[in-house]
């Protein structure tokens, strides 16, 4: 199984399942993940505000839900049947209101519509696939939803996990970037001026080819650390030989940027640090990078430890 | 009626063949092309080097008469597009392809399967290689055939 981590998110899919489409933010947004044949889930979310003292219902939610599948359905001239289920057993948690469904189109879909009390966020996950075949989707769909988690059980991190990248993020960064290429992976995530990236070449042998980590880093890397000026120090990070980046921001363009910031009456984000490594057993090439203001706490000692690399392979 | 033929003669429709279709087909060499592998580099694996005739046909005979064109255009592939030529002997299907080239470079399979099905067009767009349709599969559309024959035939091969 291959565990999938977007905006808080977690979820366990078959191992051909990957992310295909994003949209939004923590609050309210969307993603799906595919295989490269039929089977396909999606999670659509929306945060309910913190003074709304009434709670959600997921069934009028489900219902909506179904009113604009049908809406969809007569623009295409298509017949949709709708139906209310019980929810998988595994989706019905405590702090959960849980309201199932299917409907049968030109596709078949499993689904669940749930308001979660700890995250305040109103969830509708599916899983769609082909409408026959020798094997239905059923057990698939149920496994899928069952292992949805709409928020990790420690409040301070949130996982991110999708293609061959499995980290962890501290829960007040919020993704702001990202660049998501076949062999290049990158999330850039603020809070405030605070930037955190996470980025990961694939390819490691055929890219690099036995050039020295910072210079070919100060060639390609794309985040943080094309902004900064800083000293290199030998370390080693999760078993491989690494090095670790401490300085600041570069003169030009990023001094410019400090005084943005400051204008904007934020604290300045003049710290920066990085680590980075190269995991033969992956063949990948990791490169974590943060800049933090004076106060700020440095985060990618913590970010480096909870990213897997060759561990989860 | 008449924008259909249109666009068959033209060639605005393009047969579209399905992902099972594509990874059970089986890529083979332009056999008008020759090619070795040679040492670049030295911290580096043996590349493919590959020896392109020119067009033969009455149009390249003259322009290769007005520009001095040379028999043979030189093309060096790099590492990777080095092994995927070297596979593409027209028994390993795409698939088998994908899954070689996973394992030497560690690749997810949807990685290697994006990087090769883009590498495999660019070199069919070329005319270097053809696609032979997979066993039990119906007959290659029209365009694989296509290229099959002028993969087969010198005489229609264009230089890149």
């Amino acid at each position: 199984m291959r565990i999938i981590g977007w905006q808080g998110f977690t979820l366990e899919t078959p191992e051909s399942c990957d992310l295909t489409g994003y949209s939004g933010d923590f609050k309210s947004g969307y993603f799906r993940v595919d295989d490269s044949e039929e089977l396909s889930v999606e999670i659509r979310w929306g945060t309910e505000s913190e003074r709304s003292k009434k709670e959600p219902d997921p069934e009028a939610r489900r219902d909506t839900y179904f009113q604009s599948l049908q809406k969809e359905a007569r623009k295409k001239k298509l017949s949709v049947q709708t139906k209310e289920s019980d929810a998988p057993k595994r989706t019905q948690r405590p702090e959960r209101l849980v309201s199932g469904f299917t409907w049968t189109g030109d596709k078949k879909a499993y689904g669940v519509a749930w308001y979660c009390r700890t995250c305040r966020r109103m969830t509708l996950a599916q899983v769609m696939g082909p409408r026959s075949g020798k094997s239905g989707i059923g057990n698939t769909a149920e496994a899928i939803l069952g292992s949805i988690v709409c928020h990790s059980d420690d409040p301070e991190w949130r996982v991110w996990a999708i293609y061959d990248l499995q980290t962890q993020i501290p829960a007040e960064y919020d993704l702001v970037s990202q660049q998501l290429m076949n062999v290049y992976l990158r999330l850039t995530f603020a809070r405030g001026a605070a930037r955190l990236s996470v980025e990961q070449w694939s390819l490691a042998n055929v890219a690099r080819r036995g050039a020295y980590l910072d210079l070919w880093l100060a060639a390609n890397a794309k985040g943080e650390m094309r902004q900064a000026r800083y000293t290199v120090d030998e370390t080693e990070t999760q078993g491989h030989p690494a090095i670790a980046l401490t300085g600041g921001p570069a003169f030009g363009t990023p001094m410019m940027e400090l005084m943005k910031q400051t204008s904007r009456m934020q604290m300045p984000a003049t710290r920066f640090s990085a680590q980075a490594w190269e995991c033969e057993d992956s063949n990948k090439l990791y490169l974590i990078e943060g800049m933090r203001t004076f106060r700020g706490r440095d985060w990618v000692g913590d970010v480096v430890r909870r990213t897997l690399c060759h561990t989860n392979i | 009626m008449i924008v259909q033929f249109l666009k068959d003669r033209l060639g605005g429709s393009k047969p579209k063949a399905s992902r099972v279709e594509v990874m059970a087909a089986r890529p083979f060499r332009n056999p008008a092309v020759s090619w070795a592998r040679e040492t670049r580099d030295e911290n580096a694996p043996p590349i493919a080097l590959l020896k392109i005739p020119r067009r033969k046909d009455k149009f390249g005979n003259l322009m290769a008469k007005i520009f001095r064109l040379p028999e043979y255009r030189r093309l060096e592939l790099d590492e990777i597009g080095s092994d995927v030529w070297e596979l593409c002997d027209g028994e390993t299907p795409v698939e088998s392809l994908t899954k070689a080239i996973c394992d030497r470079y560690k690749l997810n399979r949807r990685q290697a399967e994006t990087s090769v099905t883009a590498y495999l067009k660019m070199l069919a767009e070329r005319n270097l290689i053809a696609l032979k349709a997979g066993q039990g599969q119906r007959t290659t559309d029209a365009r694989v055939d296509k290229k099959r024959k002028s993969a087969a035939g010198t005489k229609r091969h264009r230089t890149i």
